[in-house]
């Protein structure tokens, strides 16, 4: 049983290990594509793969399909914090002020 | 008073009534996921600091210009390429497989350490170029400074990794390991992997 269990056991690995590296090598293309003119989408694409990314890690490696889903909603934390930084503080970047305070 | 008792027993007998964990895990692997979660909340704001530093900013280095991006990317693939051995070697410890999980934890320690030993060199790189803390020979200030203070705080926590798992392959060398202690070690390890990959798209290719 275990003999027959062993190998099944890995494959979802090699399977996650080889989309992994196919989704890095897709990161690097979209990286070194010049989007100078729709920086934007670019950069949607790259939060896309690294979602992508992060959340087959979180699931496969670190066994979080298998955890009961308020662990789950936990590990959602830093992602809400991230968002509020983003919407509450990125607009300060384009103003005058804050430019000519930092960058003095 | 009769519907007191029951509503207390009510709530006794809900998971979070005490004597069960909530979130059906043991306390040692629900601490690390506490600890992983109040980590990543520290990323979060670093990551979040450089993007407003950069948008600030009214030029940035082209990043390609000056990292060997072959490098970045192998150092990727090595990291990668470990916290996949890694949920082997949590695999195989479940399993009672020793000597596997072992090998396994082992094979982790190596990628680990190629990836802390390809950074160790970009940094010298860096470093030797003439940049500083504070100071950046292609441009504004603030690239190396994000620079330092992200892929330093990564590659500290890649450290207290290779510490945690050399001490998880002694353990179980020695035959005194647990499931759960090569799980939680692992877990800890796949964060790290996480946080690379956010750096490596927002740092590098973006």
């Amino acid at each position: 049983m275990s003999e027959t269990a062993h190998p099944e056991g890995y494959r979802v690995y090699y399977i996650t290990w080889g989309w992994l590296l196919v989704m890095t090598l897709l990161a690097l293309g979209v990286g070194s594509v010049d989007m100078s003119g729709s920086p934007g989408i670019k950069a949607l694409l790259l939060v896309g793969i690294t979602l992508a990314k992060v959340i087959l890690i979180a699931a496969v490696f670190m066994h979080l399909r298998f955890e009961k889903m308020n662990l789950v909603l936990i590990t959602f934390t830093p992602i809400v914090l991230s968002l509020i930084l983003f919407f509450f503080i990125f607009p300060d970047s384009a103003d005058t002020a804050t430019r000519t305070l930092m960058l003095r | 008073m009769e519907a007191t008792l029951t509503d207390q027993e009510r709530v006794l007998a809900s998971p979070w009534g005490g004597g069960q964990s909530p979130f059906g895990t043991s306390w040692a692997k629900f601490m690390m996921w506490i600890f992983i979660v109040s980590d990543a909340l520290t990323f979060a704001a670093f990551i979040i600091a450089y993007g407003f530093m950069r948008l600030l900013s009214p030029e940035w280095p082209n990043q390609t210009e000056i990292f060997d991006m072959r490098l970045i990317t192998f150092m990727t693939f090595a990291l990668i390429s470990s916290s996949a051995v890694m949920a082997m070697a949590v695999g195989a410890a479940k399993q009672g497989k020793s000597k596997e999980a072992l090998k396994f934890i082992l094979l982790t320690i190596v990628g680990g350490t190629i990836f802390l030993g390809s950074q160790v060199y970009e940094w010298y790189h860096f470093i030797h170029e003439g940049a500083r803390l504070d100071v950046n020979p292609w441009g504004v200030p603030q690239f190396s400074a994000a620079f330092f203070v992200m892929t330093g705080f990564h590659g500290f926590h890649v450290l207290t990794g290779l510490l945690l798992l050399t001490y998880t392959a002694i353990k179980a060398g020695t035959g005194r390991y647990t499931a759960e202690g090569v799980e939680i070690a692992g877990l800890y390890w796949h964060f790290i992997d996480v946080v690379w990959v956010f750096i490596f798209a927002f740092f590098y290719l973006l």
